[in-house]
């Protein structure tokens, strides 16, 4: 396809986009929240054909789990947003003189990982909504069939609800130049980016403002005052859920020396896999692409059988997660980077601190700003964890993929776009939802500060007035 | 919600009225494209009554400006929910509001 056919498809979209921003500009809250309604209807309605279209074209994960993706992103997502107000006066304080209206941003650019698919797209989908943006989604060449099934169903219900005609569009056979077209188009408003390092990278790069996420390498600690079997069990949950494809997936386990042996046996119990250490080469070499240094894609949402098989590595036929004892942290052990699929490392400790400092060097080995996770029963330890974490989740005594999604184990924010701040290079570490999409107008009112109209101003002016008088002066409490 | 055609030897203006959302708009299009079609001359699009605008009623006044050239076609009286909408849709450019 030439450039100038690109320009135009790229032109397409924009415009019709730009017309569903003005038309949409109009609607008031109850004709947005009916919209909203219907739309988590038809996509909580579309669940199970979703999730089983997603796991049959990726050949990503497990039909079960990606149904309860499917519910987050619907009905938790919809209880989350359902009452907050999106449109017009928003909040009004007297005393403070300041009111509040919530305005649209525009067009929004949607990008979709192959990991999440469909229910990355309704989560999108209605957070965009909700805020009157339309929404154009760029979707993944290997899952383009079931996100455009979603994005569909969904635009349908929306122009049942009387929707501005394309407040939801698909680029047509996505591809990294039509995206990047769209990205720096000065038409769009923000990017919701969700996807690899590179995509979040060119979404920064673009110039149009960006919601992104960043990479994860969660390490869990368990902690000796945790109940042990219930840990083992939530995570063993956890790091297999969808085969280990949210980001937020428990990476490595931390244990002390004095009770991992009791660790490694829970985990046994329910099926997991000790990989012996003569067999670890094998492993790393099938899940670990050492010439980019990130996960091989090939074993990204595949069990644990099939990645033992690759592997050469002989398992029992019920083996849900490979466990891989480790030593180290960094380039060196291709084991201790985020691994998308039910492989996780182990790491034996000798104290707390030990322990800790295992976290601390996974947590930055590529997993900065995104998600730790600790199971402990002592709160000062917890809290002790959580301030040395460079993360924007510290997840507790859950499952940390499903917990740092939110909506289920906790209160966060029910998203599928995770900010990682500053560390994972992004503006916030908040679970991105409805209240990131609205720019927010202040009527601010005229109060006078007292402080300033009592104030001598002429003391500013005064060189030989040192900075303490001006301040008592300011402070003066007549 | 009605729409009137008040033509002169040289104007014909369009008086919109309250919602032109998409059924009012699908409901005149072939009446409006006729009396357009069929005038020689400048095109006034009367908004002063108007208080919302489909998709549907951008593409008349794209198709307008296509069809009688940007020097021939003005949009008159909107409100300023009204402009507020053309302008967001990147039309005021193209197009004379006021």
């Amino acid at each position: 396809m030439s450039e100038q056919t690109i320009q135009e498809e790229v032109d397409e979209y924009l415009v019709k986009a730009r017309n569903a921003s003005a038309v949409f500009n109009q609607l008031n809250q109850e004709q947005v929240d009916r919209i909203v309604n219907a739309v988590h209807i038809a996509g909580l309605n579309a669940r199970v054909k979703l999730a089983k279209m997603a796991v049959e074209e990726t050949g990503i994960g497990k039909w079960k789990d990606k149904v309860l993706k499917n519910v987050v992103a619907t009905q938790y997502v919809y209880e989350d947003i359902k009452d907050l107000k999106t449109v017009g006066v928003i909040s009004e304080d007297f005393k403070t003189g300041i009111t509040e209206i919530a305005q649209p941003l525009g067009p929004i650019l949607g990008i979709i990982p192959c990991t999440n698919p469909t229910s990355t797209v309704m989560f999108k989908i209605l957070i965009s909504l909700k805020t009157r943006n339309p929404i154009i989604l760029s979707l993944p060449r290997r899952a383009e069939e079931c996100c455009t099934a979603a994005a569909k169903l969904m635009y349908e219900a929306a122009l049942q609800e009387n929707a501005p005609e394309d407040c939801i569009q698909w680029i047509r056979s996505s591809n990294r130049e039509k995206t990047g077209a769209i990205m720096s188009d000065p038409r769009l408003a923000l990017i919701l980016a969700t996807g690899g390092e590179g995509l979040v990278h060119a979404a920064y790069s673009s110039g149009t403002p960006a919601l992104g996420v960043g990479p994860g390498n969660v390490p869990v600690y368990i902690e000796r005052s945790a109940d042990i079997p219930f840990a083992a069990e939530q995570i063993m949950f956890s790091k297999t859920f969808d085969n280990g494809t949210i980001c937020a997936s428990e990476q490595a386990i931390i244990v002390e020396k004095d009770y991992a042996d009791q660790v490694v046996d829970e985990f046994e119990k329910l099926n997991a896999y000790i990989v012996p250490e003569d067999k670890l080469k094998q492993l790393e070499e099938t899940v670990f692409n050492q010439e980019r240094g990130l996960m091989s894609a090939e074993i990204v949402g595949k069990s644990a059988k099939y990645i033992a098989d690759k592997a050469s590595i002989e398992v029992p036929d019920n083996v849900q997660l490979l466990i891989a004892k480790q030593t180290g942290v960094g380039k060196d052990y291709p084991l201790s980077s985020e691994i998308l699929a039910p492989v996780i490392a182990l790491y034996e400790a000798s104290d707390f601190d030990h322990a800790v400092n295992i976290c601390i060097d996974l947590n930055f080995h590529g997993g900065m700003g995104h998600t730790a996770s600790i199971f402990s029963n002592d709160k000062e330890k917890t809290t002790k964890f959580s301030m040395v974490m460079n993360a924007g989740r510290i997840v507790v005594n859950s499952p940390s993929s499903l917990g740092a999604v939110g909506g289920t184990y906790n209160t966060l924010d029910a998203s599928f776009t995770l900010g990682c701040g500053s560390g994972g290079r992004n503006i916030t570490t908040d679970n991105i939802t409805a209240k990131h999409l609205l720019n927010i107008q202040r009527i601010t009112r005229r109060r006078i500060n007292s402080r300033m109209v009592n104030f001598d101003n002429s003391l500013y002016f005064d060189e030989t007035v040192k900075a303490t008088t001006i301040e008592n002066q300011f402070n003066k409490n007549y | 919600m009605s729409t009137k055609f008040i033509k002169t030897d040289k104007q014909l203006t369009c008086q919109f009225s309250s919602r032109m959302d998409t059924t009012a708009c699908m409901e005149i299009e072939n009446e409006i494209n006729e009396n357009i079609d069929n005038f020689q001359g400048q095109i006034v699009f009367e908004l002063k009554d108007v208080t919302y605008i489909a998709s549907s009623f951008l593409r008349f006044c794209g198709r307008t400006v296509k069809a009688v050239g940007c020097d021939n076609f003005t949009l008159v009286n909107a409100a300023p929910e009204i402009k507020k909408v053309f302008r967001i849709a990147g039309l005021v450019e193209h197009l004379n509001i006021s």
